[in-house]
Formats: C-alpha cells, sequence, structure tokens
C-alpha cells in the first residue's frame, strides 16, 4: 500500500491552506485529493466579490480568492489529485478513494486533515407541508447550475432564509432577469450580513420579510406558488396570517451542516452544536494525528476565517507527523448562556496563546464575553454588538491558561 | 396489432401481473398515465412485507398477505432486490390490549403465519432497546420482513420488458370500448387494442371499470403521510414496531428500510381527492406524536424527507378481485397488505385468465434473470451522488435498462442518487446534465417527474 | 441619512448629516473607507458587478468590473455582457469587454484552459 505523511481530505480554501501551512513547515510527503474536476471548493461558484478582505486586505471574487491558493500549490509543486472521492478512511489512517483512472486506491497516511466542507440543509429538513413540485432548490443548487452551467432555474422567485447564500441569490436571479418576490426568514433577524442585505436586497428593492416562512408548497408538476405565514415568538406559523405568493422557484438557504460523514465513520468525536469534531487549539480531532479545519469542523461565514483556521491545522499536522506536537493539558471549553457553541472545545497545551471562536445564540448589545473555571473569571472581553450570524473570538494568552483551575473553562455572553 | 393482454396501471400489481405474464407466449402491454411505473400507491408505503396476522380471515387480503408473504424471498432474489427479514413487534401499552394481540396472534395462526410469540416488556426491551419503558407486551412476528416498494416495481417491470412485454408511460386510459371481441383502449397516447385487460388502476381501478359499464364499486383515497429520517439513526429499531391497531388501520409505524433509513408513519385519513399527495402540518404532527409515544430518543430533526401515499379504499374492506365483463379483469381495492400480495395476486391473475379461455404457453426463451445495460467500468469509479455514493455508471445503467428512467426522480429511484441527505442538493445538477446527453435532449427538457416539470427553465445568453 | 457600510463585513452603521444639499458631517464609521464610501454612497452609489459569460464552447467564465459602477448602469452594463461571449483559453484578470460603462472594463475572475 502506498503511504504518505500527509493526506488533506478536501482541496477547497481550507485543504489548500491546510496544504500550503504544512509544505512551509517542512512536510514534502502530502496529497490534496478533491472529488471535484478543479481545487478551489465551493468558491468556485461564489463568483461574487466579498472574499478575503482580511487575508489579504483586498476584496476578492470567490474564483479569485480560491486562484491565491492554487498559485501557491501549483508553485510550490504540492501533489494533488482531481475528481477522485474519498469513499472511506479507517480508523488507522487509510484512506480508500475512487476515480476514473485508478479505480478504487487506498493509501496509509500519517496525518490526515479534513477539510470537506459543508452540505445545504435540504426542504426535508423543513418538513413543508404540500406537493413535490419542480422548482424547488437549495440556493448553492441553484447557484451551481446557473454560475457554472449557465442554466436558469426560474423567473418568479421567493427565497426562504436570508443566510448570505440566499442574499447573494437573490441579487444574481435578478441580475439574470428573474423577480425576486420576497425573501423570508422565520427569525426576527437575518443570519446574513448587513452589507449583503444592502447590496443584494435593498440596491434591488427586494423584500426581506422577517418574522416570516413558507407554510405550503403549491403546483402539481412545477411550482406554481407558496403560501408564506407569519410566525409567532416561538417560531410558529400564525393562523389567519397566509399569504399566497404566485412563483416558479423557491430557494432554501436555510443553513449548512458540516459534511461529516467519513468523520463519523472513524468514530472521532462530534459536537452535537458545531455538528463537527471535537478538536483542540491545534485542531486535533479525538482520532491521534487527525485534524479538521474549514467548513466540515464548524460553518464560517467568512473565508479568510476558513484559511486561519487551516493554517492551524496544517501547521499542526506537521508538528505531528515531526513528533514535536506537545500535549501537557487536558481542559476542556464549554458554551454557557446565550453562547450556542465554542471552537476549540478542548485546550491541550499551555505554551501558546489560544483563540477561542463562538457564536451567540441572539443579537445581542453592550456584550462582556466572561469566561471562568470552576472558581473565578479568567477572562472577559467587551464587543458593541454580536450578532449569531457573525463568529466572534476571544485570544486567551498564555498565562491566562496558565492560571486555570480545574479542567474546564466555560464561556458565557451577557448582553441586552 | 393486437395484444393478447393489456395491463392497465404500472403499479406493484401491473408489474408483478406482468411478470407473471411474460413467462408465457403472449403479447402483453402495460398502459400507465404517469412519466414511470411505481408512481401510485406503489412507490409511497411502508414497504413491509406483512406476516399476514392482520388480515380476518377467510378473506382474499388473509389469502394472498400469506401467500405473497412466502413468494417474496425467492422473487426479491429472482429481481436482485433488497429484502430484510427484520420482524415485526406489535406493541401493546395497557392490560386490555393484551387480548387484542391474543386475537391477532390467533388469527395469525388460522392464516396459517409462522412465527408468532407474544412476549413481555423485558424481552421486547432486550429485542428492542429503544421500545418504550411503557410497552407492556408485544405480538413479535419473525417472519415479518421489509422491501423497498418501488425497487421491487420496477424491477418487476424491467423483468417483464426484458421478456417481451411493452410498457406505454405517460397514456392515460381515456375511454374503453368493445370491438368484434378486441377491446379499444383509447389513451392520450393513441389507441391500443386487447383482447383482455387487466384494471390494476389504484385509486382509479373504479373509473377505468366504469368505462366498460361496471359502477358496482367505488374507490375512496385513504391518506397516509410519512418522515424518513437520515441514516445516520440507522439501528435506531431493527424490527418494525406498530401499536395495537385500531379500526382506521395499523397506525404509525417506526421502522427501518432495506436502505438503512428509519420510517414513520402513516397516519391514516379518508379524503376526496384522488391527487392530494400533499403532506401537512397536521399529518406530520401526529406522526411526531404517534413514533414518540412507541420509541424513545427519537431525534426529529434528523427528518430528511416527508411524503404522502393514498391507499385505493373500497367500502368492504377487502380486495376485489372480480371479472365485470368477459375477458375484463378488476384487481381493485388493493391497499394494504396489497405489496406484499402483489406477487400472489399476480399468480391468481393468470389462472383466471386461463379459466377465461387464455391459452398459456411457456416461452421457450424466458430470462429468469434481468438485462442490466452494460456500461464502461471506468464510470463506475466516478461518483455523482456523495450521500450515497451513486456513480455515473449506475446512472447510465437506469436511463439504459428497462423500464427506462427519463426523468429525475425515475434516476432517483433506481439509483439513490439525490435521495440522501442533501436530497440532491449536490448531484442533481449532474443527474441533469447526464439525463441530457444519455437521452439526446437539451438539458432545458429535462424533468423532475412527469407534466411540465422542468428543472431549469431556460439558458443565460 | 442612516447607511450600513458595504465596504467590509464590520457592515458599521453609518449617519451621513446633510446640510443645504452638501455633506456636513458623517458618524459612526469604524474606518476611513466608510466614510468614503457614506460619501460616494451620498452623491453617486457604486457597485461591483459580478456575473458570467459564456465562452465560445459553452462554459461558463465568470467576470467582474474592474471598478465600481455606478448602480443605476448595472442593468444596461449587463445587457451588453450578455450579448457577448469569449473565446478560451482565459486567463485570470483579462479583459473580456473594454470600457463597458466610462472608463469601467469587464475581466475574468478565474482560468478558463
Ligand atoms: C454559497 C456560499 C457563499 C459564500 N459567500 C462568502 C462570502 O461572500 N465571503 C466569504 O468570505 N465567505 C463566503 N462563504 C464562505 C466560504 O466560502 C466557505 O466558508 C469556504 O469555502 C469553506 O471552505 P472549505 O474548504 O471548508 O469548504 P469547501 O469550499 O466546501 O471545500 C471542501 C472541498 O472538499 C471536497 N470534498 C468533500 N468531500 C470530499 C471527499 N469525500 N473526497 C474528496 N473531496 C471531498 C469538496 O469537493 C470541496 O472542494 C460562502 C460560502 C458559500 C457556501
Ligand atoms: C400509506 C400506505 C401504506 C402501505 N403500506 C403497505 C405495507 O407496508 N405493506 C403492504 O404490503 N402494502 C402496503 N400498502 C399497500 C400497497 O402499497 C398497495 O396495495 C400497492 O402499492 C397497490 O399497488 P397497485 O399497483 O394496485 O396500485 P398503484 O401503485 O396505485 O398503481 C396504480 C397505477 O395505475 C395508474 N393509473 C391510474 N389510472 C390510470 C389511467 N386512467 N390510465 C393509465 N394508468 C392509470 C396509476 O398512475 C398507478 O401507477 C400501503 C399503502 C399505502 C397507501
Ligand atoms: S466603516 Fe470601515 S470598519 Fe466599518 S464597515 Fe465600513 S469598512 Fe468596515
Amino acid at each position: 500500500m502506498q503511504t504518505k505523511d500527509l493526506v488533506i481530505i478536501g482541496g477547497g480554501p481550507a485543504g489548500m491552506a491546510a496544504a500550503v501551512s504544512a509544505y512551509g513547515k517542512g512536510i514534502r510527503d502530502l496529497l490534496i485529493i478533491e472529488r471535484d474536476e478543479s481545487l478551489g471548493g465551493i468558491l468556485q461558484q461564489c463568483i461574487h466579490n466579498g472574499f478575503g478582505l482580511h487575508m489579504f486586505k483586498e476584496e476578492l471574487t470567490g474564483p479569485e480568492y480560491a486562484w491565491r491558493y492554487e498559485k501557491m500549490i501549483l508553485d510550490l509543486g504540492i501533489p494533488f489529485k482531481l475528481n477522485s472521492m474519498v469513499v472511506d478512511i479507517s480508523k488507522d489512517k487509510v484512506i480508500t478513494y475512487v476515480n476514473e483512472e485508478e479505480g478504487e486506491v487506498k493509501i496509509k497516511a500519517k496525518a490526515i486533515i479534513l477539510a470537506m466542507g459543508c452540505r445545504e440543509r435540504s426542504r426535508g429538513a423543513l418538513n413543508i407541508p404540500g406537493t413535490r413540485p419542480a422548482g424547488i432548490y437549495t440556493a448553492g443548487t441553484a447557484q451551481k447550475f446557473i454560475n457554472m452551467m449557465g442554466l436558469m432555474v426560474g423567473r418568479q422567485v421567493v427565497i426562504l432564509g436570508s443566510g448570505d447564500i440566499g442574499l447573494i441569490m437573490a441579487r444574481r436571479m435578478t441580475l439574470e432577469g428573474a423577480s425576486v418576490k420576497a425573501v423570508c426568514e422565520i427569525m426576527p433577524y437575518s443570519s446574513g450580513l448587513a452589507r449583503n442585505i444592502v447590496q443584494c436586497l435593498d440596491d434591488f428593492n427586494i423584500p426581506l420579510k422577517l418574522g416570516h416562512t413558507v407554510t405550503k408548497i403549491h403546483g402539481k408538476d412545477r411550482l406554481e406558488g407558496v403560501t408564506i405565514s407569519k410566525v409567532d415568538e416561538n417560531r410558529r406559523p400564525i393562523p389567519g396570517t397566509e399569504e399566497y405568493t404566485e412563483c416558479d422557484t423557491l430557494l432554501l438557504s436555510v443553513g449548512l451542516i458540516p459534511e461529516n460523514e467519513l468523520t463519523k465513520g472513524m468514530g472521532i468525536e462530534l459536537d452535537g452544536s458545531t455538528r463537527g469534531a471535537v478538536v483542540d487549539q491545534n485542531r486535533e480531532t479525538s482520532l491521534e494525528g487527525v485534524f479538521s479545519c474549514g467548513n466540515v469542523l464548524h460553518v464560517h461565514d467568512l473565508v479568510d476565517y476558513v484559511s486561519e483556521e487551516a493554517y492551524i491545522a496544517g501547521e499542526a499536522a506537521a508538528r505531528y507527523i515531526k513528533g514535536e506536537r506537545v500535549k501537557n493539558n487536558n481542559i476542556s471549553v464549554t458554551a454557557s448562556d446565550n453562547v450556542s457553541y465554542v471552537v476549540p472545545q478542548r485546550i491541550t497545551s499551555d505554551k501558546e496563546k489560544v483563540k477561542i471562536y463562538f457564536r451567540t445564540k441572539n443579537e445581542l448589545d453592550n456584550v462582556q464575553i466572561i469566561v471562568s473555571d470552576c472558581e473565578n473569571v479568567v477572562y472577559k472581553a467587551k464587543r458593541r454588538k454580536t450578532k449569531p450570524g457573525e463568529m466572534e473570538y476571544v485570544t486567551m494568552a498564555e498565562d491566562v491558561l496558565n492560571n486555570i483551575k480545574g479542567n474546564e473553562i466555560s464561556l458565557k455572553v451577557i448582553g441586552e | 396489432m393486437v395484444y393478447d393482454v393489456a395491463i392497465i396501471g404500472a403499479g406493484v400489481t401491473g408489474a408483478m401481473t406482468a411478470r407473471e405474464l411474460s413467462r408465457y407466449e403472449l403479447s402483453v402491454c402495460v398502459i400507465e398515465k404517469e412519466s414511470d411505473v411505481a408512481m401510485g400507491a406503489s412507490k409511497a408505503n411502508s414497504g413491509i412485507v406483512h406476516a399476514g396476522f392482520d388480515a380476518k380471515s377467510g378473506t382474499l387480503k388473509a389469502r394472498f398477505n400469506v401467500e405473497g408473504s412466502l413468494m417474496m424471498e425467492k422473487i426479491t432474489k429472482e429481481l436482485g432486490v433488497k429484502y430484510k427479514r427484520n420482524g415485526s413487534m406489535v406493541l401493546a401499552f395497557r392490560e386490555e390490549e393484551r387480548d387484542v394481540l391474543l386475537e391477532l396472534y390467533e388469527r395469525g395462526i388460522r392464516n396459517g403465519v409462522g412465527g408468532l410469540e407474544i412476549i413481555n416488556g423485558e424481552r421486547i426491551r432486550e429485542l428492542e432497546e429503544n421500545v418504550s419503558d411503557k410497552a407492556l407486551y408485544a405480538l413479535h412476528a419473525k417472519t415479518g420482513a421489509i422491501v423497498c416498494p418501488y425497487e421491487l416495481t420496477i424491477a418487476a417491470m424491467g423483468h417483464a420488458m426484458d421478456n417481451g412485454v411493452e410498457l406505454f408511460l405517460e397514456s392515460r386510459v381515456l375511454d374503453i370500448s368493445c370491438d368484434n371481441g378486441a377491446f379499444e383502449v383509447e389513451t392520450t397516447k393513441g389507441t391500443i387494442k386487447a383482447r383482455y385487460i387487466i384494471n390494476a388502476a389504484g385509486l382509479y381501478a373504479d373509473k377505468i371499470s366504469r368505462m366498460v359499464g361496471d359502477d358496482s364499486f367505488e374507490i375512496t383515497p385513504r391518506k397516509g403521510e410519512y418522515l424518513l429520517l437520515d441514516k445516520e439513526l440507522c439501528g435506531l429499531v431493527g424490527h418494525t414496531i406498530f401499536k395495537v391497531p385500531t379500526k382506521m388501520g395499523k397506525g404509525v409505524l417506526v421502522s427501518p428500510t432495506v436502505d438503512g433509513n428509519i420510517l414513520l408513519g402513516p397516519t391514516s385519513e379518508d379524503i376526496y381527492d384522488k391527487e392530494d399527495t400533499q403532506t401537512t402540518r397536521v399529518g406530520i404532527e401526529k406522526i411526531i406524536n404517534s413514533a414518540a409515544e412507541c420509541v424513545k430518543n427519537i431525534p426529529f430533526g434528523s427528518v430528511i424527507t416527508s411524503f404522502t401515499g393514498l391507499r385505493a379504499t373500497t367500502k368492504n374492506g377487502d380486495f376485489l378481485i372480480t371479472a365485470p365483463k368477459p375477458n375484463f379483469l378488476n384487481l381493485a381495492g388493493i391497499d394494504s397488505p396489497g405489496l406484499t400480495a402483489a406477487p400472489a395476486i399476480a399468480v391468481h391473475v393468470s389462472n383466471m385468465l386461463k379459466d377465461m379461455g387464455l391459452e398459456l404457453v411457456e416461452k421457450k426463451d424466458y430470462t429468469s434473470t434481468r438485462k442490466i445495460y452494460q456500461v464502461e467500468k471506468s464510470r463506475y469509479n466516478k461518483m455523482v451522488c456523495r450521500c450515497e455514493k451513486v456513480s455515473e455508471g449506475k446512472i447510465i445503467e437506469a436511463i439504459h435498462t428497462n423500464p427506462k428512467a427519463i426523468t429525475v426522480d425515475a434516476i432517483k429511484r433506481r439509483t439513490r442518487s439525490g435521495m440522501g441527505r442533501c436530497q440532491g442538493g449536490f448531484c442533481m445538477p449532474s443527474v441533469v446534465s447526464i439525463l441530457a446527453r444519455e437521452l439526446g435532449i437539451d438539458v432545458c427538457e429535462v424533468r423532475k417527474s412527469g407534466g411540465d416539470s422542468r428543472i431549469v427553465v431556460g439558458k443565460k445568453e | 441619512m442612516e447607511l450600513v457600510c458595504i465596504v467590509c463585513p464590520v457592515s458599521c452603521n453609518l449617519e451621513v448629516v446633510m446640510e443645504d444639499g452638501k455633506i456636513k458631517e458623517i458618524k459612526g464609521a469604524g474606518c476611513k473607507r466608510g466614510v468614503k464610501y457614506a460619501e460616494e454612497e451620498t452623491i453617486c452609489p457604486k457597485r461591483t458587478l459580478t456575473t458570467t459569460i459564456r465562452t465560445t464552447d459553452n462554459r461558463m467564465v465568470p467576470v467582474r468590473s474592474d471598478k465600481p459602477l455606478p448602480k443605476d448602469r448595472v442593468f444596461e452594463v449587463m445587457e451588453k455582457i450578455n450579448k457577448v461571449k469569449c473565446v478560451p483559453p482565459v486567463r485570470i484578470g483579462d479583459i473580456i469587454l473594454e470600457k463597458v460603462y466610462e472608463d469601467v472594463n469587464i475581466i475574468a475572475t478565474r482560468n478558463i484552459g
């Protein structure tokens, strides 16, 4: 069987950045395996601008951002395999992939970085009653049809969910001549970035219906319309508020779910909130030498953070391979009041400062972030505002880590 | 030409009958109004091969259920479709319900069902750790099994076609007239002549029978809604779990499917509209509440899809197998356990036809296995659907193997591409391209299902 | 006038105080780019346009305007873009359509071999 020091599963921004950083730390015997026909992952279909402001201090489109890394991969000569899908990874790190030329191939790796990205939540997950005609797509599928294949999925559109992909697609469909009737959001706030609401909806006078959801699908063969209802504070539709809207297309932008089938197959511990692996500050999972980064670990709103996280994983994997990775600690990090999740969930070394990423459950103003151990508050920070749609982080310096009592810290948020 | 036999309806009843008749030197055609086979009750049901203790002794249901159940394992093997003898349990939650179990037990024995036992709570939990602690007793039927109903129907029809049966899709029967001893069946796609007619039109069997002047029965749709859970819950239960039945049927069950998902449902509601396959909020809630009574810890957040099936029920509640006119057979009121019964009904039909004077001579060149279209090997290594790991090869195979898939949904039912947790989000664009290429049509002509269900409406300039 | 800055994901809430048809003060900006954005948005709002162009061999090239366009010219430019096809190969940064509006060009954002 072939062997490799490092195999990276997925050639999206996470996989590419992880490869570049591991290479930078001296790893030469590595391979990226990507099932698509090019590197770049989901970025290749995100043709809009808005990527790279943190990483490159420039506003790039998705494919341009992807190209920055693709070029590094090519220049460094990092090997990658395209059109190759990893179908299984065993506990002892044997990777099985298939492609047209080679059939089924197995590789044994010293370390693995999981960077498989995420998938979109589908209609079924929402249980919208009604018929099942053609014309209902996830926003990302519609994006692929339009941007990659040049095919229009519809002319009169309702979008359910105001996540960024939904907002971006509202503009995209409008630019290509479709009429977007409304964007419905069940929550009282949008999970998308404010800038996207301005430039994707307001610019084109597309109404954003907060506190509304689609309660029925109409049409036998092709979608003919949807019923939109207001919801109460418990997100239950309010009877009597139903309104019929004619449309031939319903796009769903109702959330992304990390793609962790392979991870599960290896028996790696998963976090019920992120739906990704439980990791330490190195992004190392519960299985030694297996790392996870990018959207497969938790859904990021900005690709810049994906790259940043991938650098951490790539470097740590290199250290692991060279036998330099230190574990001298085991503190678990948990999400407490108002916090939906934290990453990493464990800190296994006090030698370096650690950034803890988290999301809040609600929109809050004048926010206090409090990290405490079993006895005391160990860290405090402030934010003007936090939103569930925007990831936050706090940096815990070495001295803070050194002073933690017990083996658990929890992060909570207080705000108005 | 004049066909010897025309079968109206390509559900499991029609398909199994066609397959049975394809053994003989006969010209047989199947006329179906939809764009694929198994588009009626045969695509949306529980997929249970019932042991046979439910039906009242002496009824056709009891007879064909038990016979069909015994035939099913062999047939599924011949057709190469999945079959799993997982066993079933009917749960009793109150002492007095124990009598109902006893009644079912005795009825089962009378109907000729083997492998029945009544077990107590402790034994229940031994077999199924997630069954509710409140379940006191259960009727355990070891011969209960599961199949995928549309896979079975597709395979049966495919096998029939491999042996010469013709299938006319998107041909709705509009009227039937009788002329010189042959029937003329008028369809939306032209007239088809046949000497014998078998009416297996499911919900519309009453309408078809009326076309030859028989208005002795009426079919009422009884709606059954379902929720399907992600494969990650595989193992939640191993057996098919029922509650003691009520007048409206067997109630909501919790069952594994042969593909490893968990199925919850069906509801049971008499409705008027035979096309009303909408899922409803009330229905979904009923399923959730009912399922939660039987099985603990069901993560309802893992629902990946919901769907509805309509049972074709008649007043008297039994299958209605009659010949209202010479050479015209009704297979009507085939509601549950119609899936289980189908192979037995098919044999019965061929005997009836023989009694009516149709000569049955065995074909010499009958092939006992299905003919699968050969695709280049490397295509099987090109993955199209990541959730269900379906290759391009499998999809091409489905497009060219009988009964040929011509829509995205038809591919989905044959290959499971798009049936996984992302429900086609990832693979649909590729499937659309492959369909267009293999069928030699424009991508804009590719449909999800029947009618004008186009997936894309136009091209960017 | 209230605005949301769209320059970066921080999305600052900006307030533009006007006096006699002129900008008097801009409040709320987290950085200078926000001030510039508010000025421009008040006088002539501009947007970067991103879309696709079909190649002569039926593939899609993602493209964008190399500078922001006046918002109300966007559909006009889309029409121009949708009329052309481009001939591969295309390199990232290649000008596909020159001067679609004043000095704004449409450039490719991906290599298409
Ligand atoms: C529609 C959309 C719009 C967005 N808009 C913005 C934006 O405006 N600004 C911004 O900063 N960020 C945006 N993002 C976020 C950003 O693009 C993502 O966070 C980032 O692409 C995630 O990178 P990744 O590498 O983790 O995942 P992906 O990009 O999804 O890459 C994962 C890769 O792994 C491959 N893969 C998966 N499984 C296997 C397997 N079994 N075998 C082989 N290969 C496999 C996939 O094919 C894919 O190429 C957007 C995201 C989406 C989905
Ligand atoms: C909710 C539910 C749960 C069930 N669970 C089980 C179970 O677990 N086990 C079991 O054994 N059975 C079960 N059944 C019963 C089983 O599904 C049915 O008995 C069986 O599928 C009936 O098959 P069929 O071919 O008779 O009817 P159908 O599958 O409905 O086929 C009839 C066909 O006729 C066609 N047709 C109608 N009118 C015309 C026309 N004018 N021209 C041309 N074509 C026409 C229709 O399009 C359709 O394809 C269940 C049924 C339901 C609804
Ligand atoms: S003002 Fe500056 S910091 Fe605030 S959103 Fe605009 S660019 Fe970002």
